[in-house]
Order: structure tokens, then C-alpha cells, then sequence
């Protein structure tokens, strides 16, 4: 003998995986795992400058972020670091794009010299960070044009230009 | 055209899936999913090394190999804050603070969308990178 189930029975199971699933938390490990080893990010994002006036870099640094159009954020001479941000910082709208960057320095003990490392992210954040997301624009390229850049502007501040 | 009862219980199905996620955020300002113990024993490693200087730019690097960009940073205090968006948004914060006089502590926290990190996998992930970059082993500090 088959009992008529009013439809919206069949509804009560579907609603509790939908209560379930909308609480779904994926578990972050992917957050601290990299594509690349350590040693290959930090070659290519990366480059070794023949001075060794820290405070030198870290003002050619954010002379560089001036002219790229950043707004530089954190600074600390201690922790030889430069954060800068270009594009909407507040979400005003769904979403925002907002581009940043930190910058830091070290001095190589054994070889002389300061090693600058770059970290870029380009995202589109939402007013949910459920919903921001990165793009990968950036590449060794981006890298490349940087430290280039960051050289001639160590070269015109050791020139006064 | 739709039937009635699709058409009935479509939006409280979507109301059911959103509420399900939506935490009171009354208790959200307190709430903690682990004993204070066992959150702060998953989050806390201590290194033989005196130079919180040095180990508060280690935590920097080691935050960079992993894709972040950095915040917040105090020498004073030992404070590190940095994130991270890839399809999701990850902030971690992250203090040294010297134990005795042989010792530092380093504490991270970690908070994925919108939700506070208490599994322990994460963070060993985190400590095993940065003692890497420390080459220094890390203790268990409770």
C-alpha cells in the first residue's frame, strides 16, 4: 500500500541541506600552500642591489611607488618594509578593484649588498570577501619591469634627479 | 508555468540556505570553536633565537613566499598583519614576543572569509614554512 506524500514533505530534507551547505567552510589549507617552492618565488619576485644604505632603498622604493601612482600604506625602516595600494580601497559599489603591494628589503650578510623582494596581488574585492577573488595578472614580467624600474630610481637618487 | 508549491517554497528554500550561514553575530563577537588551550597550543610555536628584529622580518618573508601582502607591521610590539585573496580572502596575524631570554614565541591567527581559523593543519603549514626560513626548529609551547 503506497501513503500519498504531500509534495512540500519532500521539500523538508532539501531544505536541511540547504541550511547545511549554506554554512559550508572549506578548509583554508590551500591559503598557505604556493605553486612554486620558496626559493623559485623568491627568484623570481626577487632581485639584489649593489648598496648597502638600507634606508637608501627603502626611500627609492617609495619614491618608485609615487611614481607608479601607489599610495603607499605601511613604512617601517626597522622591519625594512613599503606597502603601497592603488584603486578603491573601500568597496562602495558590489565590487572594487584594488591593486597591492608589499616591498621589502634585506641586507645579505655574507655576499654584501640588499636583496628587495615584491609581492603584487591584483583583486577584485567584493563587500563579502566570500566573493573577492585575484587575478592572475601577475607574472614575472610584472617582476621584472619593477626592479628595472626600482634601479634607475636608485640611479636619480644617488644623482640628486 | 511553475507549480504552486515550487513556487511557494523556492524563496524559503533560499531563505533557509542563507539563514544557514548567517551566525548571530552577537555571539560571533565572542565565540571561540576550541578551548583557549588548545586554540593558542595550535597557534603558537617557540624558537631558540633572542632577535625578535630578525624574526618579526622572517615572519614577512615567509608570508611572502606564501602569497601574501603585508598590512600592518610593529617592530615595538612584534606584529605582523597580512592577506592574502585568491578565491577567498585569508588575513593572518601574527606576533613574536620573547620568552625568557633565550626564547621567542610566534603566534599566528588566521581568519578565512569570514570565519576564524581554529583547525591546527593550517597553521603547521604556516610554522613548518617559517621555521624553514628561520632554520630553526619549532617547539610546542604548550
Amino acid at each position: 500500500m503506497m501513503f500519498k506524500v504531500p509534495p512540500f514533505v519532500l521539500l523538508i530534507p532539501l531544505s536541511a541541506v540547504a541550511a547545511l551547505s549554506g554554512c559550508q567552510q572549506t578548509t583554508p589549507t590551500a591559503a598557505l600552500t604556493t605553486a612554486m617552492t620558496a626559493s623559485e618565488t623568491r627568484q623570481m619576485t626577487g632581485r639584489r642591489f649593489d648598496i648597502n644604505d638600507e634606508r637608501a632603498v627603502l626611500t627609492s622604493i617609495v619614491q618608485l611607488l609615487q611614481d607608479l601612482g601607489y599610495k603607499v600604506g605601511e613604512t617601517d625602516v626597522k622591519a625594512g618594509l613599503v606597502t603601497g595600494t592603488k584603486g578603491a580601497e573601500e568597496v562602495v559599489t558590489y565590487y572594487g578593484s584594488i591593486i597591492r603591494v608589499t616591498v621589502t628589503t634585506t641586507p645579505i650578510r655574507d655576499k654584501g649588498g640588499i636583496q628587495v623582494r615584491a609581492t603584487f596581488q591584483d583583486i577584485v574585492q567584493a563587500r563579502d570577501p566570500r566573493y573577492t577573488y585575484a587575478r592572475s595578472t601577475v607574472g614575472p614580467e610584472v617582476y621584472q619591469q619593477f626592479f628595472d624600474r626600482l634601479a634607475q630610481s636608485l640611479f636619480l637618487e644617488a644623482h640628486d634627479i | 508555468m511553475k507549480h504552486p508549491v515550487v513556487r511557494i517554497f523556492a524563496p524559503i528554500l533560499a531563505a533557509v540556505a542563507l539563514a544557514g550561514c548567517q551566525a548571530d553575530s552577537r555571539q560571533q563577537i565572542l565565540h571561540m570553536d576550541k578551548s583557549q588551550v588548545a586554540l593558542r597550543s595550535a597557534q603558537s610555536r617557540a624558537f631558540d633565537t633572542a632577535d625578535t628584529e630578525l624574526t618579526v622580518r622572517t615572519i614577512i618573508a615567509t608570508l611572502q613566499d606564501l602569497g601574501f601582502t603585508v598590512d600592518k607591521v610593529d617592530q615595538t610590539l612584534g606584529l605582523v598583519s597580512a592577506t592574502k585573496a585568491g578565491n577567498y580572502v585569508m588575513k593572518m596575524t601574527v606576533t613574536a614576543r620573547p620568552r625568557g631570554v633565550d626564547q621567542i614565541v610566534v603566534r599566528a591567527s588566521a581568519q578565512h572569509n569570514l570565519t576564524a581559523v581554529s583547525d591546527v593543519a593550517p597553521y603547521q603549514q604556516f610554522f613548518d614554512s617559517l621555521a624553514q626560513s628561520l632554520f630553526l626548529e619549532a617547539h610546542d609551547v604548550i
